[in-house]
């Protein structure tokens, strides 16, 4: 079975290490950055298969990221995370094809369970 | 420019200041995920031990350390809400300058982080003391980072600073780069005037001619109205 591969974006520092590794021990291949910029230029450099992205990030927030992302990669499925996720916040991402609207903290079986849905759908999506 | 009568500008610097606290909590929130993914991981780790992995103890260690200085900067997050809601809307206290600018940049740090600005304390050995309103005192403050932020051109920093002067003190506020002065930051420096106005001090120095780097306001030692405005307040 092939290992899924995430992009998981937050700008503390101290998560997304956390996160990655914690991925990793799971059999996920699993990349960080702690910027929008970064994970931009990750998604063109490289195929992934979802996306988990911080919703408040400085310069250009995960909603912004979400628009530019489903352009350049319309099939990949992305999570969006966020502290206090505002009704507005979490329509907009809907509405933006976002998967799954998560709050932080967010335990990671919890997490991994929203990304293999998500990878499940990107699947069926595309071999349609 | 427009002059502000000093309610509108009390309503205006307390919905500034729900953006701060807005975004402390979110700074607390960061904090409980850290330590959340970080006791996580020790677990993670602890689990898949065993005699051919056995625990890397230094790696342990430094989980940790990490776990402690997110707990101290959750802390620091917190009493600096608590500060705020004790004494923002008061029409005049007496504070130490030093101290309370050393807050603001601790209360302003997550909501000048996500405008991709740091803001760097630079403050002379002396301190002094003023008594003014707090509110307008920071808001002027929050609002001069606002009128140097440059949104979208990556990473800037920029310096507070503060220095004694006859009769009391004056503020400066320094980034890092100049920007060209756009339309949004004429408003924002009208806004300040009307401040000055409130606070009784005034407005020394602004960037000119379409760009600039500095913002340097004065401030007196004591605001005289301010007895008249608590007078008002017991009346209401």
């Amino acid at each position: 079975m092939e290992k899924l591969r995430v992009l998981f974006v937050d700008d503390e520092e101290g998560l997304v290490s956390a996160v990655v590794k914690r991925l990793k021990l799971r059999n996920i291949t699993a990349s960080g950055v702690t910027n929008s910029l970064d994970a931009l230029r990750k998604i063109e450099e490289e195929e992934f298969d979802v996306a988990v992205l911080d919703v408040r990030m400085p310069d250009i927030g995960g909603l912004d990221v979400l628009r530019r992302l489903k352009k350049q990669r319309p099939n990949m499925e992305v999570v969006l995370l966020s502290g206090h996720g505002s009704k507005e916040n979490v329509e907009e991402g809907e509405r933006l094809g976002a998967f799954e609207y998560l709050q932080k903290p967010v335990e990671i079986e919890d997490l991994i369970k929203v990304i293999h849905s998500a990878a499940a759908k990107r699947k069926g999506r595309d071999r349609e | 420019v427009s002059e502000r009568s000093a309610e509108k500008l009390r309503d205006e610097g307390l919905a500034f200041w729900g953006k701060i606290v807005a975004a402390q909590s979110h700074e607390v929130t960061n904090a409980f995920s850290v330590i959340n993914e970080m006791a996580g991981l020790q677990l993670d780790i602890l689990r898949a031990s065993g005699v051919e992995q056995p625990v890397d103890v230094l790696d342990l260690e430094n989980i940790c350390e990490k776990i402690r200085l997110h707990v101290r900067r959750g802390e620091t997050s917190v009493r600096s809400i608590n500060w705020i809601a004790h004494t923002v809307d008061l029409p005049a206290v007496e504070f130490d300058l030093k101290e309370t600018l050393s807050k603001l940049t601790i209360a302003a740090e997550h909501w000048s982080r996500l405008k991709n600005v740091e803001l760097l304390p630079d403050f002379p050995d002396t301190s002094a003391r003023l008594e003014t309103s707090l509110l307008f005192f920071s808001y002027s403050i929050f609002l001069c980072i606002e009128a140097l932020a440059s949104p979208g051109a990556g990473r800037q920093t920029m310096s507070l600073g503060y220095s004694n002067v006859d009769g009391g003190a004056e503020i400066a506020v320094t980034s890092s780069d100049s920007k060209p002065f756009a339309q949004e930051s004429e408003i924002t420096i009208s806004s300040l005037k009307d401040l000055m106005n409130e606070l009784e001090g005034e407005l020394r120095m602004i960037p000119s001619q379409g760009a600039g780097d500095s913002i340097v306001f004065f401030v007196p030692a004591k605001r005289r109205n301010a007895e008249q405005i608590i007078a008002g307040t017991k009346e209401d």
